[in-house]
């Protein structure tokens, strides 16, 4: 074995999403969940979601956003390394998702892998993606986060059928000189286990048939509270990693969970004005894992940045799981479906 | 001792409701005797208020406190309570 140069960096080459053609808007749940027309907006900031329609489904939306991301970076599939799929919601036990997508893609040499983490399971998929390219077991790295949720709400569920939406999002990471993915912190609280949970589980389903099939469940204010005591450390850690301050940022882009967490985060955190913040939960829901990468390409479609700005990603969820990280914005994107 | 006063209360609160403040709160101390529920002050704006409070009088509040308090004049009692035993 002989010691390489240098060991490469990694950097977002491109990113891609996919949205959902169905645009559920707010008098339809308004109506399923017992509340007045504009209680969803006021209490969630959410003016519209998306779920699947005409044949979507976890997996094709996952590979429309694979392959938007390839087709951004100009990789070509077959030169994929490693293929991460970060879902909550990929229903069938065994086998893994991420086979059949890198089957899709044609990324017939790519190592592939699931990764359950909840909602930080984007920035969780991204920090593998760098280390892999760092420690040099990979050039590129497609990572892809896809969310089918609307299966697994409850319609009448206020605490979560007004939130929770489908969605993909990918990244291209790939080797090179400048670094483009800063060192992730990262961490959990198994102690809220109970905050967001799948009721019935599967042992439960088994042991009596007739309990139904399972959904989401939320204690929303438990997640909430722990996120905006714990969100300060998580982000000073995550700038100070990358030698940074807040003032060095162009874009906040936090776990789109609900606009009112996000506001109370802008403030507690004291993002600067100049600072542009990620709220694709608007028009697009929670989408768990894919809220990251779907709120990074509104942002690139709107012009909210340009190409090497640095954006601070902060990713939280069920579990609870957490990761941020900073990384440079590439400058190119592409989505497929309903537009942003 | 600082004391949490009624308006110190109201302006906490209308801090959590943002634009809906106005239509929510009734004017004067109306408030205080209405409850949480009927004020539309949902889970996350009791999450918000507690912390904004935990911050700003540096004081510890029971995490369920603000949620299992039925009123805003309940909730007053209760921090100004902690507030003067420390």
């Amino acid at each position: 074995m002989s010691a390489s140069l240098a060991a490469p960096e990694a950097v977002i080459r491109g990113v891609g999403a996919h949205r959902p053609l169905r645009v559920v808007d707010n008098p339809e749940i308004a109506e399923r969940i017992g509340v007045p027309a504009g209680w969803i907006e006021s209490h969630t900031g959410i003016t519209q979601r998306r779920h699947t329609a005409g044949g979507e489904t976890l997996e094709t939306m996952a590979v429309a956003a694979g392959t938007n991301a390839l087709i951004a970076a100009d990789v070509p599939a077959a030169d994929v390394d490693c293929l991460i799929l970060a879902s909550q919601t990929h229903l069938t036990q065994t086998p893994p998702l991420a086979p059949l997508v890198a089957h899709r893609l044609g990324a017939h040499a790519a190592g592939v892998f699931d990764l359950k983490a909840a909602c930080a399971g984007f920035c969780l998929g991204l920090a593998a993606a760098r280390d892999q390219i760092r420690a040099g077991t990979s050039r590129h790295v497609l990572v892809i986060a896809a969310e089918h949720i609307s299966p697994i709400t409850d319609p009448t569920d206020r605490d979560t059928a007004m939130i929770f939406a489908d969605g993909a999002g990918a990244v291209l990471v790939t080797a090179a000189e400048e670094s483009g993915v800063g060192p992730v912190v990262w961490g959990s609280q198994g102690a809220l286990i109970d905050a967001l949970v799948s009721r019935p589980g599967w042992l439960d389903m088994i042991a009596d048939p007739g309990l139904g099939h399972s959904v989401l469940v939320m204690n929303g204010k438990d997640l909430t509270r722990w996120v905006l005591r714990h969100s300060p450390a998580i982000v000073e850690a995550a700038l100070s990693a990358s030698g940074l301050t807040l003032t060095d940022l162009a874009a906040f882009v936090p776990h789109q969970a609900n606009m009112r967490i996000i506001d109370m985060l802008v403030e507690r955190l004291a993002i600067p004005d100049t600072v542009a913040v990620a709220r694709d939960i608007a028009v697009t829901g929670n989408t768990s894992a894919a809220s990251i990468p779907l709120a990074l390409a509104a942002l690139l479609h709107q012009g909210g940045t340009k190409p090497g700005d640095l954006a601070l990603l902060m990713a939280y969820g069920a579990g609870v799981t957490y990761a941020a990280q900073v990384i440079a914005v590439p400058a190119a994107v592409r989505t497929t479906g309903g537009q942003p | 001792m600082r004391q949490l006063t009624t308006t110190d209360l109201k302006d906490l609160m209308t801090a959590c409701l943002g634009e809906t403040a106005e239509t929510v709160l009734p004017d004067g101390d109306a408030y205080l005797d209405t409850s949480f529920e009927e004020l539309d002050f949902d889970s996350l704006a009791r999450v918000e208020l507690g912390e904004k409070v935990m911050d700003e009088y540096k004081i510890s509040l029971p995490d369920g406190l603000v949620d299992q308090t039925p009123t805003p004049r309940a909730l007053l009692a209760h921090i100004n309570q902690l507030l003067a035993t420390g």
